[in-house]
């Protein structure tokens, strides 16, 4: 059993009291199981990866950007469509469709957007439109950039993951949109940063988070490896994962349909 | 603005001054080249600052040319009568951030800076105030109001936008 089949496994049955009394984080007062996705970017390969790495889960959440960047757009949103995904708008999504002005774009990334809007099918065109820009449930809302400015605003700091404590009213925040993955925690009026280490279970404690789970598609930390979140109401801990994929398969797809070769070459070094 | 409004947490000031103008800090990003890069370059210096943060009210001083003389830390390396300053400013950011400016050009009209942020690396969850400032040749660019986009190649995590007000190359600093 690998080991965070192990962890997982093990959570099982915990119907945790949290140490400090506070009651279990729930979508709809049940204890869940919930991998959090964000910043896919039309990369199925690294997708595949985390498909496959994924312990039995009761939800999934993607965080926005699903398209752009990358080479496959439709087979990842039938993917996602497959699995269920609950998924809120990014602003790659957006610009896709003709929701968001892609103006805000630096050339790479309006390049693989025009592109990406002239190959989306009827299907993928019609699940992006479909997309909420914050979804709430139970304890957790899920935004693509802040819960203030869904769609633009970078959390990249303690401060402005403070400042946005006030735009939402559930306990946990789940972000994307940086690419990096990051805990900002808030508790008695206090704000603080806690690092993402893979396979190191961070106790959800009575604290109220913003978590975000990093990107799949293009992690830009220095690591190429897919990073996710596993959340566990249950146990109330959230645990980082990164997980290796093919690189090439995807840099192949980029190349041969012209996209920006920035944007090939970044994916080797996870900037 | 459009573009700015992307910036909510992003590019907090750009700023170019001639008088003593400001150095909200700068980073651990490789030293900017003094050549330009593309057509129509304008070529600049980087300046040696100091890492630092700044509140609100400095960063709207900064967009003052005049107020922005008090947040220089060290104004030596500048030549005021023939240069201007331009800093771009990333604000409080968690983790050690890098960030330089590679290129500016200037194409109809307009001054374009072409930067790089560099993202911390995993796990890195210090404090960093990344910035650049880089020295201008103030007869290199048009009198009068100028409008100034910046954008990073590498991430495409900022955009900003403004206008700045460039004196005379002969007028007071």
């Amino acid at each position: 059993m690998s080991g965070i089949a192990s962890w997982w496994q093990n959570g099982r049955g915990r119907r945790s009291e949290a140490a400090d009394g506070t009651k279990p984080i729930g979508i709809l007062g049940a204890p869940m199981r919930i991998a959090v996705l964000s910043d896919i970017h039309s990369n199925l390969a690294a997708l595949d990866a985390v498909r496959a790495d994924l312990p039995e889960i009761d939800e999934l959440w993607v965080l926005g950007d699903i398209v752009g960047y990358g080479p496959q757009p439709n087979e990842v949103i039938a993917a996602l469509q497959e699995m269920g995904a609950r998924s809120v708008l990014g602003n790659h999504d957006g610009a896709a469709i003709g929701t968001v002005d892609p103006h805000d774009f630096n050339p790479d990334a309006a390049a693989a957007i025009r592109w990406t809007a002239s190959v989306l099918d009827d299907n993928a065109r019609a699940y992006l439109a479909t997309l909420p820009e914050v979804r709430t449930e139970g304890d957790l809302t899920g935004v693509h950039g802040s819960p203030r400015d869904p769609i633009w605003e970078y959390i990249t700091s303690t401060s402005i993951a403070m400042a946005n404590l006030e735009a939402f009213e559930t306990r946990l925040c789940l972000f994307g949109h940086t690419h990096l993955p990051i805990v900002f925690a808030s508790q008695d009026g206090q704000g603080t940063a806690l690092a993402a280490i893979p396979d190191e279970p961070i106790s959800l404690g009575a604290a109220r988070l913003l978590l975000n789970p990093g990107s799949v598609g293009q992690p830009r930390d220095g690591n190429p490896a897919s990073s996710y979140l596993l959340l566990d109401t249950d146990a109330q801990t959230a645990i980082f994962r990164r997980v290796a994929y093919d690189v090439g398969v995807t840099q192949r797809l980029m190349r041969d349909v012209d996209l920006p070769l920035r944007l090939v070459e970044r994916l080797s070094w996870g900037r | 603005m459009g573009p700015m409004r992307t910036l909510t947490a992003a590019v907090a000031a750009l700023v170019l001054a001639g008088c003593g103008a400001t150095t909200p800090g700068t980073s651990d990003a490789p030293p900017s080249p003094s050549v330009p890069l593309g057509t129509g370059g304008i070529g600049f210096e980087a300046l040696e600052a100091t890492p630092a943060s700044r509140n609100d009210a400095s960063v709207e001083a900064a967009f003052d040319a005049q107020s922005a003389s008090s947040l220089l830390d060290d104004v030596s390396a500048v030549d005021f009568d023939r240069q201007g300053v331009l800093c771009l400013y990333l604000g409080e950011r968690t983790g050690r951030w890098g960030f330089a400016i590679n290129a500016l050009t200037l194409e109809d009209g307009a001054l374009h800076v072409a930067a790089a942020e560099r993202p911390p690396r995993a796990g890195d969850t210090s404090v960093s105030h990344p910035a650049q400032c880089v020295a201008v040749d103030r007869a290199s660019l048009p009198v009068g109001d100028l409008k100034v986009s910046a954008d990073d190649t590498v991430s495409d995590e900022f955009i900003v936008e403004g206008t700045i007000a460039v004196p005379a190359a002969d007028s007071a600093p």
